[in-house]
């Protein structure tokens, strides 16, 4: 395997924990994180080796960012429809209210509140791999702070 | 940041059990594998679909074969020795219950031909050629054909000249796809149909043809008529494409079926084709269903939209369904649906079988979306 693979398996299997855990932040509550990281490694493998990139890991953390937001799209358009049909949406949150306040957040503002302030990454890097500067990574960390804030005081309250 | 919201991004980044990476690896592997097989196919289908693109219901253009040869300068009689005209479809309305009322109609319908009076005095049939008939009203001879609904088809015309004399004229552009030729006679050059026919079936049988003749219909003497092409595929199948030509810009695949005795355009076998389940704001889907030959053990589905033409690969188990829902691959719900269907039929060790086809305007009616 790891002959034909180029070492790509021992690549990922260094990198799993870490992208596993990005996962669980960026990816939709009702997705398994593993099943975001396969997908995004299969997308990647399609095209290219992980020993062909200068930074496999902030690669597939852009892939995830991306998948997670076009799954962000698709599952909030079913969620408007079923609103309007009136039916009991079977997406249930689950967890503490403050995990479902943040999984309510966009994946972008997620993936840069992670990295910047659980992995201790630099706005840089994480505009990076959110796909914008970082300026906008900024403010994006500082709008979602704001309304997460919000959300947990009027709970608090 | 307050701790409790980092604590919270904690909590989420622990979200679940992780599982095996190296199983995570080898399914992402082999799905990665799965889709560089499959894009690698659909290149190399695009590639044969647009070879054979221009005949899949649309138009192959050669200008130099395409003409009308003119070898035989005595006129047969009046009737032959004139104008021909070819007759797009769009000219007339199919489904009329006799040869002078289609002539009618198409008369009525195109009072303003250039160069060609169409008169609508009364219309008699000077004869019957082949299966279809002659229709004269003053210096008009119209060729009528059975439609597809039943009813009869002008699909061609000349214009008597007196004496019989063809006239030099040049190519007008009539401004409905059609164009009409000067000095046509009754010989027609078959050899671009044939080409025209091998490159449609080499382009959804994935095979060169072994043998491609034209065989003309008794009803070409009104000028380049419609024409059946038999092809014979590797596995001994033959294939009967049934072409015509439009105007001058090439021969146009009309039918595809059995070979057999000549027969009307509407004779071929043709898919049963539905309209799929509505979906509020989408466009339906397009149902088809079929009857396999027996043997068929694969089939490949060919159809073509607005936006290209496309194929869906057929098991067995959905063989011997005998329905398919084809993927939609239009990108508005405005867009019209599919045009031309063509099925492939293929047994266990990869002959071709058989292929049947299906022409124009499947799927074009759509139901408005509902507004809430």
């Amino acid at each position: 395997m790891q002959q034909r693979d180029g070492g790509d398996d021992r690549i990922f299997r260094e990198l799993y924990l870490r992208l596993r855990r990005f996962a669980s932040v960026v990816g939709p509550v009702e997705e398994d994180p593993d099943d975001l990281v396969q997908e995004a490694l299969a997308r990647t493998l399609r095209k290219r080796r992980l020993g062909d990139l200068d930074n496999p890991e902030r690669y597939l953390q852009t892939v995830m960012v991306r998948l997670a937001s076009n799954q962000r799209r698709a599952l909030g358009y079913r969620r408007r429809l079923l609103r309007r049909l009136e039916v009991q949406a079977p997406i249930q949150e689950s967890g503490p209210s403050d995990l479902a306040d943040l999984l309510r957040l966009p994946p972008e503002v997620r993936a840069v509140l992670y990295l910047v302030e659980v992995e201790g990454w630099t706005f840089s890097a994480a505009a990076e791999v959110a796909g914008c500067s970082e300026e906008a990574a900024r403010a994006r960390a500082s709008r979602g702070l704001r309304q997460l804030r919000v959300q947990l005081g009027e709970e608090a309250t | 940041m307050t701790p409790a919201i980092k604590e919270t991004l904690r909590v989420a980044a622990e979200r679940g059990t992780p599982g095996d990476p190296n199983e995570v690896f080898r399914r992402a592997s082999r799905q990665a594998q799965r889709r560089r097989r499959v894009l690698q196919v659909g290149a190399v289908a695009l590639v044969l679909v647009a070879v054979g693109g221009a005949a899949f219901g649309l138009q192959a253009r050669d200008g130099r074969t395409q003409r009308v040869a003119a070898s035989s300068p005595e006129p047969q009689s009046c009737g032959w020795g004139g104008r021909a005209f070819s007759v797009s479809p769009a000219m007339g309305v199919e489904g009329k219950s006799t040869p002078a009322a289609a002539a009618a109609d198409f008369a009525r319908r195109n009072p303003s031909m250039a160069g060609f009076a169409l008169p609508l005095g009364p219309w008699s049939s000077v004869g019957e050629a082949g299966i279809g008939k002659d229709v004269r009203s003053g210096d008009v001879v119209l060729h009528a054909e059975p439609g597809s609904n039943t009813g009869w088809l002008i699909t061609a015309g000349r214009q008597c000249t007196g004496n019989g004399l063809a006239q030099e004229r040049p190519d007008v552009d009539l401004g409905t796809g059609m164009n009409v030729w000067p000095a046509d006679n009754i010989d027609s050059d078959r050899s671009s149909a044939e080409a025209v026919a091998s490159a449609f079936v080499a382009a959804i049988t994935n095979e060169s043809p072994l043998e491609v003749v034209a065989r003309p219909m008794p009803t070409t003497a009104v000028g380049p008529g419609p024409t059946y092409v038999d092809v014979r595929v590797r596995g001994g199948a033959s294939i009967e494409v049934f072409t015509a030509p439009e105007g001058d810009t090439g021969w146009r695949i009309l039918q595809v079926g059995k070979t057999g005795p000549s027969q009307p355009p509407n004779g071929a076998i043709t898919p049963d084709v539905v309209s799929g389940p509505v979906v509020v704001g989408s466009p339906s889907p397009i149902r088809v269903k079929f009857g396999a030959p027996s043997g068929t053990s694969t089939a490949t589905v060919f159809y073509s939209t607005q936006e290209g033409t496309f194929s869906v690969e057929l098991d067995a188990g959905a063989v011997a369904s005998g329905e398919v829902v084809l993927p939609r691959t239009e990108s508005s719900a405005n867009s019209t649906g599919v045009g031309s269907l063509a099925i492939v039929y293929r047994s266990s060790d990869g002959f071709v079988i058989d292929i049947r086809a299906h022409a124009g305007g499947l799927g074009e009616q759509r139901t408005p979306p509902r507004t809430p």
